[in-house]
This record gives structure tokens, sequence and C-alpha cells, in this order.
């Protein structure tokens, strides 16, 4: 994982967190979530036209000029969004692997694979039987459910969902948004059968987050009513144990290596406690500091 | 005695005078039509068991689009009172309407005549089925609408203001008020749009969605199709300069009576030229030759349009084939959930 100031282990009232997701992950999920929802909201009405709902919605957007501008501006973040991704993980790639590497003169391209094989949003062989073990699991075939790394099939499915779902919106979006420019270029079906590609796409994703996201990342029967990782980027040790067991192993075994991974929250919390006598004789010590300064202002 | 003359003169007053009305703008009926058509429960079951209303608000008519032709003036077969049954009216009759400066005779026959060269002709060759009931006629789509709106359609003209303060500057010169405000209406009328454009497109869906006409005239739904475009929506949510059927299938400069079939070459949608109507300039300018082989009137149809089918074909399938698999695993974890250490197979 990449290393960032962030403890591996925060321990609060008592429970053990581990850390998933760090900042800047945390922030592109609230800026792909954000945008998401601004699109859903604004594209439903006008895909959904027939519905009474409609009209309002656009109405409280202020129009329909209104709406299609809060949706390019949306998408095209977006899409800007998916790009800085791509960024962020040939980034990483570089400053992880290949810069130490060849500074070390023990670079390979072999290894260069194994590395992109083995960061955590790859799919592996293992997800695939994963899966399976799963579906043994709940057809009541065997009562040992699979056990996951840092992300497990579900999330891996969603992620590179995204990875598809983005550039076919993305790239239909702006042949609709300039559908001159286009036909300067394509022939004019190429329009017609983006607006179907995008409105049915859309309807996918949405279907697949709403339900299918939420469900695996807020209600099921661990994380019910929610799970705050997406806020705070750390999960709680019994979750951690019941679905992602061995990233909790793997964790566990470098903070045993490195206790300074730790950050032990009820401890500071404990040594930060004062006693009644040590927060009035602050307060005292305070207004004795002030008042005595201006007695000797006055002086002079 | 004296005293009893007085009910009975009253009585022969309200008579005569009942025609009287005291509105400044009273409609032309010296044949004192109003006398029966003023009352609201005036109506009839005709032959086909339909209620007829034969009720005229005149105040309403007053401010309509044809408050100066006389009742006669459309209605030419009415001879005496009480007369027979009315025919329909023909609106290329010669109403009593007069040029004010030529005094020639206005009539809409000239409608007519446009109207026989466009697609809306049975005659046409272009027709698929030449079935005359199903072609429209003049009250098919016109109504006689009413001026009363225009005091806040006004307010939408850019810059205009009320219209009290605009017909103020007319009284300076023209005494008659009746004359100059009916005058400006017929002006700021037609400064507008004639009709609102969700109404245009309402006009034309009245036979180009029905179901049995697509069948019979051998057409697309045209309604329905050029609803599901951007452009109808557009309408639907009152985006300025939106395009409605007349917006397209109208050549510029061309009256709308005069849509002509799209295989005519000089349609406003035949294939070659189709781009330079896209290419209008509150519209697409920059529009190229390809802009106008967008179809604006697409069915999911896999002889008709095969990319549009199998592109829809396509993402059904997928939609389908991502959601409900999934479904399937989220109801089977949450039913497996209830039972976690029941499993079917025996240990080994």
């Amino acid at each position: 994982m990449a290393k960032c100031n962030l403890p591996l282990v925060k321990i609060k009232n008592g429970e053990r967190h581990y850390l998933k997701l760090n900042p800047s992950q945390k922030l592109q999920h609230y800026i792909l979530a954000i945008t998401f929802v601004l699109l859903v909201v604004t594209g439903f009405p006008l895909k959904f036209y027939y519905y009474p709902w409609a009209e309002p919605v656009i109405q409280f957007f202020g129009g329909l000029t209104v709406t299609r501008i809060i949706h390019r501006i949306s998408g095209v973040t977006m899409v800007a969004l998916f790009f800085y991704h791509w960024y962020y993980l040939f980034k990483h790639m570089f400053r992880l692997y290949v810069i130490p590497a060849v500074k070390t003169k023990s670079f390979s391209f072999k290894e260069l694979v194994l590395f992109i094989y083995y960061s955590p949003m790859f799919p592996r062989w293992k997800d695939i039987t994963d899966f399976f073990d799963f579906v043994k699991f709940v057809l009541f075939i065997t009562n040992k459910r699979p056990e996951h790394e840092r992300f497990h099939w579900r999330e891996k499915f969603d992620y590179w969902a995204v990875f598809w779902g983005i550039p076919v919106l993305g790239l239909t979006g702006v042949l609709l948004w300039y559908p001159a420019w286009a036909t300067s270029y394509l022939p004019g079906w190429a329009v017609n059968i983006s607006y179907i590609a995008h409105s049915d796409e859309a309807l996918l994703a949405v279907s697949v987050i709403f339900i299918w996201h939420m469900y695996n990342a807020h209600l099921n029967y661990d994380k019910f009513p929610m799970s705050p990782l997406f806020i705070t980027g750390y999960l709680p040790e019994d979750l951690m144990k019941h679905e992602y067991y061995i990233e909790w192993k793997r964790i566990n075994k470098l903070v045993e290596m490195d206790p300074s991974q730790i950050e032990d929250l009820d401890k500071a919390k404990e040594l930060e406690k004062q006693t009644d006598e040590e927060k009035i004789k602050a307060v005292r010590e305070q207004i004795s500091f002030l008042s005595g300064k201006e007695e000797g202002d006055s002086d002079e | 005695m004296r005293k009893c003359y007085v009910p009975i003169l009253l009585l022969l007053f309200l008579l005569f005078y009942s025609s009287l009305s005291f509105a400044e703008e009273a409609i032309l009926d010296d044949e004192n039509c109003s006398m029966c058509h003023k009352y609201p429960g005036l109506s009839r079951v005709n032959d086909e068991g339909y209620l007829r209303l034969f009720y005229i608000n005149s105040h309403k008519f007053a401010q309509s689009l044809h408050t100066k032709v006389k009742c006669t003036g459309c209605h030419t077969d009415i001879k005496k009172i009480p007369h027979d049954d009315a025919k329909k009216v023909d609106c290329s009759t010669e109403c009593h309407i007069e040029h004010p400066e030529t005094g020639e005779k206005f009539s809409h026959k000239n409608i007519s005549k446009i109207l026989n060269k466009s697609i809306h002709n049975p005659e046409n060759p272009n027709v698929n089925k030449a079935i005359e009931e199903d072609f429209p006629k003049c009250t098919d789509c016109h109504s006689n609408p009413l001026y009363l709106s225009i005091a806040e359609d006004l307010q939408k003209l850019h810059g205009s203001r009320d219209a009290d303060e605009i017909l103020q500057k007319c009284d300076a010169c023209h005494e008659k008020r009746s004359f100059y405000s009916y005058f400006f209406n017929h002006v700021a009328y037609r400064a507008r749009h004639l009709f609102p454009a969700e109404k245009i497109v309402d006009t034309c869906i009245k036979c180009h969605s029905k179901p049995e006409m697509v069948e019979k005239h051998e057409l697309k739904n045209a309604a329905s199709t050029y609803l599901d475009t951007f452009h109808g929506k557009a309408v639907k949510f009152n985006l300025d300069n939106a395009p409605t059927c007349v917006g397209c299938h109208v050549k510029d400069n061309s009256s709308a009576h005069l849509i002509l079939s799209h295989e005519n070459p000089n349609s406003a949608v035949y294939e070659g030229n189709r781009y330079k109507t896209c290419r209008d300039d509150r519209c697409h300018p920059s529009a190229t030759k390809n802009m106008g082989d967008i179809k604006m009137h697409v069915v999911i149809d896999k002889n008709m349009y095969p990319a549009e089918y199998y592109t829809a074909l396509g993402f059904t399938a997928l939609t389908l084939g991502a959601f409900v698999p999934l479904m399937l695993l989220l109801l089977l974890e949450l039913i497996r959930e209830m039972f976690p250490n029941l499993k079917i197979r025996k240990d080994k």
C-alpha cells in the first residue's frame, strides 16, 4: 500500500479500525458520487419526460437550459476525474515501483506486470474462485464464506464497471452535445445510436449503483444501516475479520513489525484528560497573564 | 287602466332591445342570431348521439379573430329564422370583410389552393393511401382563437410594455378605441407565434399519433417518435427555439399549409437538403451534410433501422445480463444470511 501519513490501525473505544481508503481515494470517490448524482438528477427528467415528476424537477433547477448546463458541467468533471485517476494510477506505479527499481538497478518488466497484477483493484484468479465459493455458500453447499483481500470481487466489479461506463457515457455525451461537429466527421446514424447508448447505459449504471453498490456498501448484514468507510476511510475490526480476513491478517502483521503504525486514540484521549484542578489552574493562569500585562502597561 | 300599460311597454322594450350588448366591442349581429344563441342551454343531441352545443358567448366571440365577421358571413346557408340544419362552413367562402384600402372582399380560398399543393391533399401522388376523410380540413387544425391572452403574451415580447400603454399612443389621432385595439390585436397576435410551440405539436399529434392512421396510411408514428427525440422534449419543457413539426417540415418563408412530401425535392426535409433546414441561424449554424442524416423519427425495428435496433438490443441485453444476476445474488445472500450454519452437503 502506498505509504501515507495515516496510521494503518486506529484504536477507538476499545475497537481497532483498519485503514482501507486513503484521503486521495476518498476525495475521488466523493467527486465521483456527487457528479454521478447530479448527472442522474438532471438527466432522468429528460429520459423519462412522460412521467409527471419530470417537469417539476426541471423547473426546480430553473428550466431546461440550466438543467442542461448542470448536466454538462457534471459530465465534464466526471470525465476529468476519470483521467485524473489514470494519472493517479500511473503516478503510483512510477513512484512505488518503477523509479526505485530503476534507481536500484533491479527493474524488470516481469516484475512490473506482477506489480500491476497484485495492485489492490486488479482482477485476479482469486476473485474468480472467490466468486464461485460465494455461489457455493449461498446455495447452502458450504458454510464457509470466502476470505477476501483489501477489495473483494464485488468492489472490483463496481470499479471496473465505472471504467466501462464513463468512456461510453462521456463519448456519446460529447457526440450529443455537439451533433453538428460530430456529423462533420461521422455519419448521421452515429448520433442516433449515441442517443440510445447514452440513455440505456445511464439506466444500467443507475440501477447497478443504486441497488447493488448501495447494498454492498451500506445495506448488507454487516454494515447496515451505514458504513462509515467512505467518510473515514477506516473499517472496524469485526467487519474486517468478517469480510476482509486476508487484509486483516496482513495489516496485523505489518503493525506487529512496526507498532508506530498504530494510533491509539483512546490512550491519547486519556493523556489529554485534565483533572478539574488542572483546568481551573489553566484558566487562572490565563487571566493573571492578561491582567498582569495590562497593569504593566498602565504603569508607564 | 293606464298603470297596466307600463309592464307591457317594459316587456316590449325588452323584447326589441334584447340584442343590445353593453360591451364596448359589440359583435356584428344585425340579423339578431343572439336572440337564441345567447342562451347557454341551447343544445341538441345529433343523429350520431353527440351533444352539440350552440351557445355563442358573444363577449368571448368579440375577443376572437373572427369578431368582425357577421354570423351569415361564414354560415352562408342560413336564410331565415328559425333556420334549417346548418351545413358545415366552407372556410374558403368570401365573407363580408373588406380590405380597408382596396375594398376587396376577404376569403381564405388562397390557403385552400396552397394546401392542395401540399402533402395534405389526397390527390398528391406522394400520398400512400388517398382516403379522403382522413385528410385535414380547416377546422381540424384551426379553431377560433381568442385575443384575450394578448396582454400576458406581450410581456414575453422582448422590451414590450403593457398593452394599454401602447394603445394610449393611438388615441391621439384615432378616435374609436374599438377600431385601433382590433388593429393592434391583429398585428400583435401575429408578432408572436400564431400557435405556442406545444400547441403546434398537439395539433399535428391529433392525426399523426393515431395508430389506426399510421397503419392505414403506411406511415411511422411521427408524433411519438418525435416526442422521444431531444427536440420533442425541448418543446415540452419550453426551451427557446426548440423546433416543432412546423419548424422542420416547413421551408423558410413558406406557409405552414405547404408541407411537402419528403420525397419531393422541394421539401424542407428532402434527403439531400435536410441539413440546410438544420442549419438555421437559431439552431445548428455549423451543420454539414451528414447532419441531415440524423434520423428524427427513429423506430426500433430490425428491418428499418438495423444500427439503432442492434444498439438498443445490445444495451438491453447488457442491462438485464448485469442487473438480473446481481439481484439474484443479492437475494440469495439475504436468504443465506438467515441461516448461517445450514449447509446441505454433509461434511466429509
